[in-house]
């Protein structure tokens, strides 16, 4: 018996290697992960300069790793071991209470140095054009994330950076504009739950939409109602960008909405990077992909122009983050003309396209977690 | 090349087996040559000319003494392995120890010597250790002489124990690499070992050392005592679990290839005395040092002060080889001056102390060794003692702690117990009473070390955390 138990074992192990190998190597490959929302490793090249430098041997170990014959499966069954052992952060996320998935970013992970000098070049921005633009007209608009107005979401004692500490040194700094606070509002709002989204770390139409209020009663436009729009549920089985991170298969799926004013202007939508021009701000193709937040603006570009019908002659630019695409199609409702500048992708001068275009409106829009890393804001003084 | 890796796995695994079973006898040693280079040349195959260069050199050094040795010259026998030590830990102190010197030369005389730009070839620690063992065995007339290069070879750079130990001595393999008997008794028991040591490394190493290393990114001021505590232990555990992890799939592979290795851990954790932890940590390294260092110098019988004097040297050394850094060498001094005292009359003490008071005694003194070993500041050891030891104004646990601490108890348990002899014991225990109903042990076996299999498969697919920690070594 002795010796039967330990062909059984060899034969068990032999098939295992050999059968994953060769399931690995023979299946076909895939080219990109829906579920992780990441282009796959493909076959590397073997040639000599590649192998003698270690590039041939680390694309074939992340190919061997990308192609894994089941790698879904097999990464979804270490995030449930993962909770099951009591595990509550997975690949830099939360998993929260109700299915909530929030980004664990930790005071440790913020540059002091670089969160000073965004603030120093917004609010160099502002000065800039408040050389031409009247001060009522320029707006920062900082939207905490769900880390803050969701912190009662968050796993118990779990920490994250507190953006309110970010917020207040953006307000103490005199930006040369009127900076919009949506914390208090945020925090009390009854319905706060709707207004991000469980699997993905934007917000929804629902809270961009009560942030879009505010604004109004801050830069003086008339407070928009409920009743105006119609609400168009056009998802309900959207994985978002922290699903991918996290990869758990039990996340609630979210529904997306859109906000549609009944008695809207017509627009027409010019995008940098797209021929075509559209006349929605919705680009409906996108619920087809995984990351249904494209719907809104079709996802992020370096540079969208959009002309409505309205005659005021207010021209407004926006610097923005992703955060905006869910919250210009509100805003342009009040302007003849809107410009939305990706600093990520946008590399022209910020100071000439507002002379060029005769800017009469400045907005800034980040959400804390993008203003305190990204690289790029030095771009807006260009 | 790493073991807890899918081109290891699933592609490097599968085809050295396939081929040296393959293989008549006369040429597995070929085989597992050849396939032990491109484990080595792996990711940065420069390095593997300094090996083959070790090789020959070593080689070469064997024969010599042989004849020497025949033709009775004790004094050429004298400087040629004389000569081989000098080659050896030259090689060694180039490629691992010339930046550490040339750094302090310039700090301390205000010189601006240009640092080398090498980087550390990986293994280089342990295989010049073995070679070392090859040519003094060979001189002391504790082994024969090896006059098959390629057998040589195999020796130096079997792939299973090259790049993390266990530091196997010429002596001990030397007759299996001429006559060894590969069996499915012992390539089935391979299996197993290196399946536990798979999961070891995989499942509970890396995980733990998530926190660790989570841990330690945080800003001093922010640590409170419980974290601390808990980082020093989360560190202990990974290092313990991923090295003997290690030490276990580098046997388990030698056993597969009819190779029998010496064990390199047995339970370090549960022991209760510092002496009796070294007993039980890295054996191969211990051996090491006693045999071509501590017994050479004189050991234990020339004198209490001589002794005193040979095991601070020992010990300098020993926490010297595990990084060319100052905290090393701390941390082997801090060993040495424990076991000193020990030596002296602690160890008297110990014996009629109650068992938890060792146990506990040894603990807190491994403890402290993994702070020493873990930061290469020194500045930075200060101050995690400070916290530890609740010097500063720092909060006793602090809600970190407390969400660690409920994230990851069932972990902690599972290491706990873990590095303990009782899961060993239950399961011997268990099979014993099931001796009549072997098909459930079998069962039992088959779906444990499946799981184990499995479940690490898909820890290593999902984590980009899979850190190899032997690379100062």
């Amino acid at each position: 018996m002795r010796s039967s138990r330990d062909f059984i074992t060899i034969i068990l192990f032999l098939c295992l290697l050999f059968g994953i190998g060769a399931a690995t190597l023979f299946v076909p490959d895939r080219d990109f992960s829906q579920n992780e929302n990441r282009y796959l490793a493909q076959k590397p090249d073997f040639n000599r300069e590649d192998l003698l430098s270690g590039e041939f041997e680390k694309g074939l170990e992340r190919y061997m790793s990308d192609q894994l014959i089941g790698r879904d499966q097999w990464v979804e069954i270490r995030t449930d071991l993962k909770l099951l052992a009591g595990n509550r952060d997975l690949s830099g996320v939360y998993i929260g209470e109700d299915g909530y998935l929030i980004e664990k970013i930790l005071s440790q992970d913020l540059d002091e140095e670089l969160i000073r000098k965004n603030i120093l070049a917004v609010k160099e921005l502002f000065r800039n054009c408040g050389e031409k633009i009247d001060k009522e007209r320029l707006s920062f608009l900082i939207v905490p994330t769900a880390g803050l107005v969701l912190e009662e979401k968050l796993p118990k004692h779990a920490a994250v950076f507190d953006q309110s500490v970010v917020i207040d040194k953006i307000q103490a700094a005199d930006m040369n504009c009127r900076v919009v606070d949506l914390r208090d509002a945020f925090a009390n709002a009854q319905d706060k739950d709707a207004y991000y989204y469980k699997t993905d770390h934007h917000w929804t139409s629902r809270g961009s939409f009560e942030a879009y209020k505010i604004w109004c009663r801050e830069m003086g436009f008339d407070e928009p109602k409920d009743e105006q729009y119609k609400k168009e549920q056009v998802s309900d089985h959207f994985l978002g960008s922290l699903y991918s991170k996290a990869l758990w298969r039990n996340a609630p799926a979210d529904t997306v909405e859109l906000y549609k004013k009944k008695d809207g202007v017509p627009v027409s939508i010019e995008y940098s990077s797209i021929k075509n021009e559209s006349d929605s701000f919705f680009d409906r193709s996108r619920l087809d992909e995984k990351d249904q937040y494209k719907v809104f603006l079709g996802g992020n570009d370096a540079e969208i122009k959009i002309h409505t019908d309205l005659e005021n002659g207010r021209r407004l630019l926006v610097i923005k983050d992703s955060y905006a695409n869910c919250f210009v199609p509100f805003a342009a409702e009040q302007f003849e003309d809107v410009f939305l500048l990706d600093l990520r992708y946008f590399n022209g001068s910020v100071k000439q396209y507002l002379g060029n275009h005769e800017i009469t409106d400045v907005l800034v829009l980040y959400n804390v977690e993008n203003f305190v890393a990204d690289k790029n804001l030095r771009k807006c003084v260009k | 090349m790493v073991f807890s890796s899918f081109v290891f796995l699933f592609l490097f695994l599968p085809l050295v087996l396939t081929a040296y079973y393959l293989c008549p006898r006369g040429g597995r040693n070929l085989v597992l040559f050849l396939f032990s280079l491109v484990f080595y040349a792996w990711g940065e195959p420069r390095y593997i000319l300094v090996m083959l260069l070790s090789i020959l050199f070593n080689y070469a050094a064997g024969r010599i003494l042989q004849g020497f040795h025949k033709d009775g010259k004790k004094r050429q026998e004298k400087i040629t392995v004389f000569a081989a030590v000098l080659f050896n830990l030259g090689v060694l102190g180039f490629f691992k120890y010339n930046n550490f010197f040339l750094e302090n030369i310039n700090s301390w005389f205000g010189t601006d010597i240009e640092l080398l730009q090498v980087a550390l070839p990986i293994g280089i620690s342990f295989y010049t250790f073995q070679s070392l063992s090859y040519v003094v065995d060979v001189y002391r007339g504790q082994a024969g002489v090896q006059n098959n290069l390629i057998s040589f070879g195999t020796y130096v750079t079997m792939f299973p124990q090259l790049v993390a130990g266990p530091i196997v001595r010429y002596q001990t393999i030397s007759e299996q690499l001429e006559h060894r008997h590969e069996s499915t008794e012992q390539f089935a028991c391979g299996i197993r070992r290196f399946i536990i040591g798979l999961g070891k490394k995989v499942l509970l190493a890396n995980n733990v050392g998530l926190i660790w290393d989570q841990i330690s990114a945080m800003p001093a001021g922010d640590v409170s005592v419980g974290v601390a505590w808990l980082g020093a232990i989360a560190f202990g555990f990974q290092i313990y679990f991923d090295f003997s992890g290690y030490s276990d799939m580098a046997i388990g592979l030698g056993k597969m290839f009819g190779f029998t290795f010496l064990e390199n851990f047995n339970y370090p954790y549960i022991s209760k005395s510092i002496t009796e932890f070294w007993r039980r940590w890295h054996i191969s390294l211990g051996t090491w040092f006693r045999e071509y260092l501590y017994i050479p110098l004189g050991g234990n019988r020339k004198g209490k002060g001589r002794q005193i004097l040979n095991l601070l040297i020992v010990w300098g050394c020993t926490g010297f080889w595990h990084g060319a850094s100052w905290n090393f060498l701390l941390w082997g001094l801090y060993f040495a001056v424990i076991l000193i005292f020990e030596k002296l009359f602690l160890l008297k003490w110990l014996e009629r102390c109650p068992s938890v008071i060792s146990h506990i005694y040894a603990l807190l003194l491994i403890l402290c060794g993994w702070v020493i070993f873990a930061f290469d500041n020194l500045s930075q050891i200060g101050a995690w003692f400070g916290v530890m030891f609740h010097f500063g104004a720092s909060q006793a646990a602090g809600e970190s702690f407390w969400y660690l601490l409920q994230t990851h108890w069932v972990l902690f348990l599972v290491l706990a117990v873990g590095s303990t002899e009782w899961p060993g014991r239950i399961w011997r225990a268990a099979a014993k009473k099931l001796e009549s109903k072997p098909w459930l042990v079998c069962l039992a076996e088959v779906l444990f070390l499946g799981t184990v299999f499995l479940v690490s498969t898909a820890f290593l697919a999902g984590d980009s955390y899979n850190p190899f920690l032997y690379f100062r070594f």
